[in-house]
């Protein structure tokens, strides 16, 4: 009773913030507004598809933003799909590519101008050196050889690559060299350094054994040809390498236990779960068990997930996970999770005791209703209005033909808007998708997503990437209005993110607010590894403290608000145990 | 303690039972004239679907435009209703949409139409408007404890604990003994994190359906939270997939328009070839209530009236049969059967 009447204090008043002083201002301004087909971004993705209703057609593809050439901004890549199926050709493509277009994964550098208002990017493929003409899934970032320089891993549907950055805008790929193909079905994967000794190791998520040569005919409830779902297929097992630091690495799947349990993998998120201070590794898997894999410190690791709550909804039914992001969304120090979720099942928040034990609490903060109607895919925690609070994205495309409600003579009908959630001080979140601006009523099978500052201004931008449809940038019109700190936590060389560092805004009042650095999560996607503080109407020098993988931490005060800032490890303040 | 062979013979008289209620006679006062305005139901693409499916469709369809019309009012609303339950079942849901939409308007004192439309708007997720169907239903037909039920799911699920606990408790004054409602009211104490509370709830329904294993899933977060890792360990153990299972005679007559006529005539004559002739009644009732036209289910429920001995019913089935297929010999013969009945000891041959 009692969280019941604070909800409906609280609603109104944040409506009135929300509607008044964010989206709907006197200007009418958006919250995005689409940049990419005036910047150059003309990336069109094409699933090949030929009327055969293959699964893996509808299942790609992720997007990437990183900063490949270290000019300080944020570059893009996209994966590609072809032709799919033995034997078909481009003329049998229903939905064919435009004329010239390259089918393949692309890289787009970004060129604007600082101090430009105007993004601009470049398509650089070509000279990248980068030849990914898999059937792309998935897009991983991380500097596996710790030379500052980040580099790629592309799952695919087939055989997997790895791009070594070669610091001069060229990529290699050391795929054979490095030992980390898998030839099966992967889409998410994440870079993780599970022994922490600095080197970054690599936990790919593994879907279904999917024979193109035997396709399962699949039909929906009125028994029209429809896409199978994943129960018609066996689930593979997940794949995790362990970085030698030589440019080579092991397989440790079998020994570090987690091929003992497996689900058919779509969504990978790496976090210190359980406040150890160890990086740990939660597995979101298509209508089958999660997985939360507590590291053991020893390279092994133990699948908590049914125990800690994680495994199942609430009612204790598998849902058909597809994206997962981790976050403190309720500023209580530790990592939450939220996964989407197919049609007519909510999307799930599960809610950490700090303990690495969740509680569902998806109605009760307002995200199951609003997530019904839709598939959703790729997801992430993101602070719109640079208010402090991390409001939630999810883009969503549906997956049967027969999902759609409405008769159509569409070829294919699963497009659907794509959703924003305010978060309302860490209790409710409140759908705000009809006040984010035209981007938002767009409809499109979008799939993967990934967020970053692309227009260094100090606000979280997004890049969506929509299947057999093309990939859209959304530029956030509304998070400068209040104030920022943005900080790249490096080594102490001054060169690589260190994923999976925990950074706390302290502040004079309230509980710190704390970001972890990573570029993992979502689907298929990989995102800035910058952390952005919102501030609100904060502007005086911050504090933050930094507590790195381990669990060493060091402070910086003084940090002036409004720019980013670089906090290489060893030049702060060490801060005792 | 119901096996499957029992649950499935009470289930079928229990429809049976809904079946005579929805075929009682229609006066209408509203029928001379209609101003409503009526929604289009939109026509699937019958060719994408297969073959049985496909006729199925045509049937309904088929049977409902020749039917239209001659009606009016309320019985136009029925009809449009027992086309909404076939798109449904087949989950069609626009046309099932715009069929219980008029049936809604066209007979609106019928519980079950609010309460189809209701469940269209649970599946996609308008979970609002659902609860207002199911409350409406519940106006009209109080005494209906499985659609309380389903209000109170809605509820819970959209957060209004309070009213899903009435409901609840509402749907356990009409139907004693209900899993599904009890342990809806142990996740409402898990919610409240009143975890005693909880567990005894799911226990209890555990009780009467220890096949609901789900429950275990749920119990087990009971006894984490409450501190005992090992009982929650041990509830993990025993967890799976089965929900607390209910029962809403709406629900399976709809359900029943997906399997189609034949599959229950094929079960009416198991039926009637094991002896059991009032429950091969009750299901050639649900064949002929699926498809009105059915001539197999019409001419089987006219032997099966003969030999249980209610030739005068026998009588009525026939001569509705013999509308739709005059010059039908098997009608014929049954016909001269039924004319000798008092005489034969034999039952008449299957259709």
């Amino acid at each position: 009773m009692k969280k019941s009447r604070v909800r409906k204090t609280v609603v109104p008043a944040f409506c009135f913030c929300l509607l008044t002083a964010v989206a709907a201002d006197e200007t009418g301004e958006a919250l995005f507004i689409e940049a990419g087909e005036t910047s150059g971004l003309d990336f069109v993705h094409f699933n090949g598809m030929s009327g055969e209703l293959y699964l893996p057609e509808i299942m790609g593809a992720g997007v990437a933003v990183f900063d490949f050439d270290r000019d300080g901004d944020l570059d893009i890549y996209l994966l590609q799909g072809h032709m799919i199926g033995p034997g078909k050709v481009l003329s049998e493509a229903i939905l064919p590519p435009e004329k010239g277009a390259v089918l393949t994964d692309r890289l787009y550098r970004n060129d604007t101008v600082p101090g430009k208002s105007r993004l601009r990017f470049t398509d650089v493929t070509k000279k990248s050196g980068i030849t990914a003409g898999g059937y792309g899934m998935g897009v991983t970032t991380g500097d596996i050889n710790n030379d500052g320089w980040i580099d790629l891993y592309i799952s695919n549907f087939g055989h997997n690559q790895l791009w070594l950055n070669n610091g001069d805008g060229t990529f290699k790929d050391i795929t054979d060299k490095a030992g980390v193909d898998d030839p099966r079905w992967s889409v998410s994967a994440a870079f993780i350094d599970i022994n922490l000794d600095g080197w970054l190791d690599l936990y790919v998520g593994n879907y279904v054994a999917y024979d193109m040569e035997n396709p399962k005919p699949c039909r929906s409830a009125t028994t029209a040809r429809d896409y199978c779902g994943p129960q018609a297929f066996a689930p593979l097992t997940d794949r995790l390498f362990l970085n030698r630091g030589d440019g080579s690495f092991e397989d440790i799947s079998e020994k570090s236990g987690i091929t003992g349990v497996f689900g058919g993998a779509l969504g990978v998120v790496a976090a210190d779960f359980d406040g150890d201070h160890w990086p740990d590794i939660y597995v979101a898997n298509d209508g089958m068990a999660n997985q939360l894999w507590i590291n053991q410190k020893d390279g092994t690791f133990e699948d908590t997930a049914p125990l800690a709550g994680v495994s199942v909804n609430r009612y204790g039914m598998p849902e058909a996970s597809m994206g997962v992001a981790a976050a403190d969304f309720d500023g209580d120090g530790d990592e939450d999770l939220f996964m989407t979720h197919l049609v007519r099942e909510t999307n799930t928040l599960y809610v950490n005791d700090g303990t690495g034990w969740f509680d569902d609490k998806t109605a009760e903060t307002g995200l199951g209703v609003a997530s019904l109607p839709y598939s959703s895919f790729g997801t992430a925690w993101l602070d719109i209005d640079n208010d402090g609070w991390l409001d939630l994205l999810s883009v969503n495309g549906a997956v049967t033909l027969f999902e759609s409600h409405e008769p159509t003579d569409r070829v294919f009908p699963l497009d659907r808007r794509n959703q924003l959630f305010a978060n309302d001080h860490g209790k409710a979140f409140i759908e705000i998708s009809d006040l984010a601006g035209d981007a938002f009523k767009l409809s499109a099978v979008s799939r993967g997503a990934a967020i970053g500052d692309i227009d260094n201004d100090g606000d979280i931008d997004i890049l969506i990437s929509n299947n057999s449809g093309p990939a859209r940038l959304l530029v956030n019109q509304v998070g400068t209005r209040n104030a920022w700190l943005g900080i790249s936590i490096l080594d102490a060389a001054g060169k690589s993110h260190i994923t999976g560092s925990k950074v706390a805004l302290i502040r004079e009042t309230g509980q710190p607010l704390w970001r972890r650095v990573h570029t993992d999560g979502s689907y298929g996607s990989a995102s800035d590894p910058r952390i952005l503080f919102g501030l609100g109407g904060n502007r005086g020098p911050q504090t933050v403290e930094v507590s790195w993988p381990g669990g060493e931490r060091e402070r910086w005060n003084g940090l002036a608000t409004n720019r980013y800032h670089e906090l290489r490890r060893g030049s702060g303040i060490r801060v005792g145990e | 303690m119901n096996g499957p062979i029992q649950s499935r013979g009470l289930l079928l008289t229990r429809i049976a039972a809904m079946m005579l209620l929805a075929c009682w006679p229609v006066f209408s006062p509203a029928q001379t004239e209609t101003t409503l305005q009526l929604l289009p139901v939109p026509e699937p693409d019958l060719e994408r679907l297969q073959p049985a499916t496909q006729a199925k469709l045509r049937r309904a369809q088929d049977y409902f435009h020749n039917q239209e019309s001659s009606l009016d009012g309320i019985s136009l609303g029925r009809a449009y209703g027992n086309l909404g339950m076939v798109y449904q079942a087949l989950q069609l849901q626009a046309a099932a949409k715009a069929a219980y939409g008029n049936a809604v308007m066209l007979e609106p004192d019928a519980a079950q139409w609010p309460f189809y439309l209701a469940i269209y708007h649970e599946e996609v997720g308008e979970l609002a408007e659902s609860a207002r169907l199911y409350s409406d239903s519940l106006k009209i037909a109080p005494q209906m404890a499985g659609t309380s039920l389903r209000l109170a799911e809605v509820l819970l699920e959209a957060g209004d604990l309070p009213g899903s606990e009435k409901a609840f408790r509402r749907a356990l004054s009409l139907e004693r003994g209900q899993a599904a409602a009890i342990a809806g009211l142990g996740t409402i104490a898990l919610r409240r994190d009143q975890y005693r509370d909880a567990i005894n709830a799911f226990q209890a329904a555990l009780r009467i359906q220890p096949e609901a294993t789900q429950l275990h899933y749920r119990l087990a977060m009971a006894y984490r939270n409450l501190g005992d890792r090992g009982k929650a360990t041990a509830h993990l153990g025993k967890s799976g997939n089965r929900i607390p299972s209910s029962f809403h005679p709406w629900i399976e007559l709809m359900k029943a328009r997906e399997k189609g006529a034949g599959f229950y005539i094929r079960i009416g004559r198991n039926a009637a070839a094991g002896g059991d002739h009032r429950r091969a009644m009750a299901v050639y009732g649900l064949a002929l209530d699926i498809d009105p036209e059915n001539l197999a289910a019409l001419y089987n429920l006219a032997a099966t009236s003969l030999v249980i001995g209610n030739s005068e019913r026998a009588n009525g089935y026939l001569e509705q049969a013999l509308t739709l297929a005059p010059n039908d010999q098997r009608l014929h013969d049954l016909r001269e059967r039924i004319l000798q009945t008092t005489d034969s000891e034999e039952d008449p041959a299957p259709w």
